[in-house]
């Protein structure tokens, strides 16, 4: 491509169009009327974002857990009266505790399915704080749940900081933590569904290892399950810190705008 | 730090005179691409002023990084194709029939204009960012949210063209 051809499109589509003078100055004095007038942002601190995103996140969330505790609830009264309860109470709560952390997937799910990160991102409000905010919805259900099922098996437990942290906590943590593992790292449309079958498989091993291998779980030591459930709650630290660092989209302001 | 990052600071630190200037300093660039988008020099000038007045009403949501041009081009390019919508009528930069340049310029003088308009929308609008309003292709990919590398190939296929056009053209009236 010739030099003397580029210099004589330039030439000959450079017609210049004087600027109205006026024009401009009512253009100035109309953009500083929209700029006076415009609403302002203004910074939001973390703690008051979290709190006023929970009534767009919340409530589908805590909704579903709701029925997902209910539903325990009444399995477990309805359980209660049968005699094997006592020793089949491991295996339920642990099999609970893996249906707790379930209750996250519809979402993620979601939001991943119908590109919503994108959206939420384009409503200028930092990503990593709504996903906080997610997660602090989330989480907040999940102790309740857990609240609930620990104070529903307490009396009948014979060693309940064993079964706690054996039987609820560590399939809770360990369930939790595949699922956003697989989230973070599976192609999208197959996220929810290989975190949900590993999440169903580790409930039949944990039902498995609670009926058949439950004296031998009980007698280990609570150290060494503290360790193991600290351990785990180490990586789902990292899983999350990894799923708010995640970049939606380069183009939010424009999006906004456009 | 360019002019341009110094009126962003003024008035990120609340000194609305540096709007002015910023004004000042794109509107005869702003108007010239209305102009060559619509059908007057007054609808030019509506064009213009919307395109100033979105921007400003949304400056807070735009994160300066010296993409303030394209930012500009991007809004004057939405309004344009929005008020083409409205009027319904049809100017060069919506038309989606493809001109053989032949046939047009048979008759006409050779004028890189109308053989611009023979050029497919996306070619043409490219060379009309590059070379009437001198943006650079990183600009150009911005303003249009096309990708760099789409960018570049309309452009060489578009001189291409008009060089080949332009040629034809010259021989033939020889």
């Amino acid at each position: 491509m010739s030099k003397d051809f580029r210099q004589k499109l330039k030439n000959e589509l450079q017609e210049s169009i004087e600027p109205s003078e006026a024009h401009l100055d009512q253009t100035v004095k109309l953009a500083h009327t929209a700029y006076d007038s415009r609403r302002k942002l203004r910074n939001m601190s973390t703690f008051e974002m979290i709190t006023s995103q929970f009534r767009f996140v919340a409530r589908p969330v805590w909704l579903l857990q709701g029925i997902a505790l209910l539903c325990l609830c009444a399995f477990m009264c309805v359980g209660m009266m049968s005699e094997q309860f006592v020793s089949k109470l491991p295996a339920l709560v642990s099999v609970s505790a893996v249906f707790v952390s379930m209750t996250a997937f519809p979402l993620y799910g979601r939001s991943r399915r119908y590109k919503m990160r994108e959206i939420e991102s384009t409503t200028r409000i930092s990503h990593p704080r709504l996903i906080l905010a997610k997660l602090c919805v989330v989480g907040i259900g999940d102790v309740v749940c857990l609240a609930a099922i620990i104070i529903l098996a307490l009396g009948e437990m014979t060693a309940p900081a064993q079964i706690v942290l054996m039987f609820i906590l560590l399939p809770f943590l360990l369930s939790c933590t595949v699922s956003l593992f697989i989230m973070n790292r599976v192609k999208e449309e197959y996220a929810t569904y290989v975190s949900t079958g590993l999440c169903i498989g580790i409930g039949v091993v944990y039902w498995t290892m609670a009926t058949k291998l439950q004296p031998l779980l009980t007698q280990l030591s609570i150290g060494l399950a503290i360790a193991a459930c600290a351990l785990l709650l180490l990586t789902l630290f990292f899983e999350c810190r990894r799923l708010m660092r995640q970049i939606p989209s380069q183009d939010l302001q424009e999006v906004l705008i456009f | 730090m360019t002019r341009e990052d110094e009126l962003f600071r003024k008035l990120n630190s609340g000194d609305n005179s540096a709007l002015d200037e910023l004004i000042r300093i794109y509107y005869p660039a702003i108007l010239r691409y209305c102009f060559w988008h619509t059908s007057d020099r007054q609808t030019a000038e509506d064009a213009t002023q919307e395109t100033f007045l979105k921007a400003v009403r949304h400056l807070d949501n735009y994160i300066h990084q010296g993409k303030f041009r394209a930012f500009l081009y991007k809004i004057a390019v939405n309004i344009c194709a929005d008020l083409w919508r409205q009027s319904k009528t049809q100017v060069p930069y919506e038309s989606e029939e493809y001109i053989e340049p032949g046939f047009a310029q048979a008759e006409s003088d050779i004028s890189m204009k109308k053989m611009l308009d023979a050029l497919p929308n996306g070619q043409r609008e490219v060379v009309i960012l590059r070379y009437v309003h001198e943006l650079k292709i990183r600009e150009i990919s911005d303003t249009l949210g096309e990708p760099l590398r789409t960018v570049q190939s309309r452009l060489r296929t578009a001189l291409k063209a008009l060089e080949k056009n332009l040629a034809k053209g010259v021989s033939e009236n020889e």
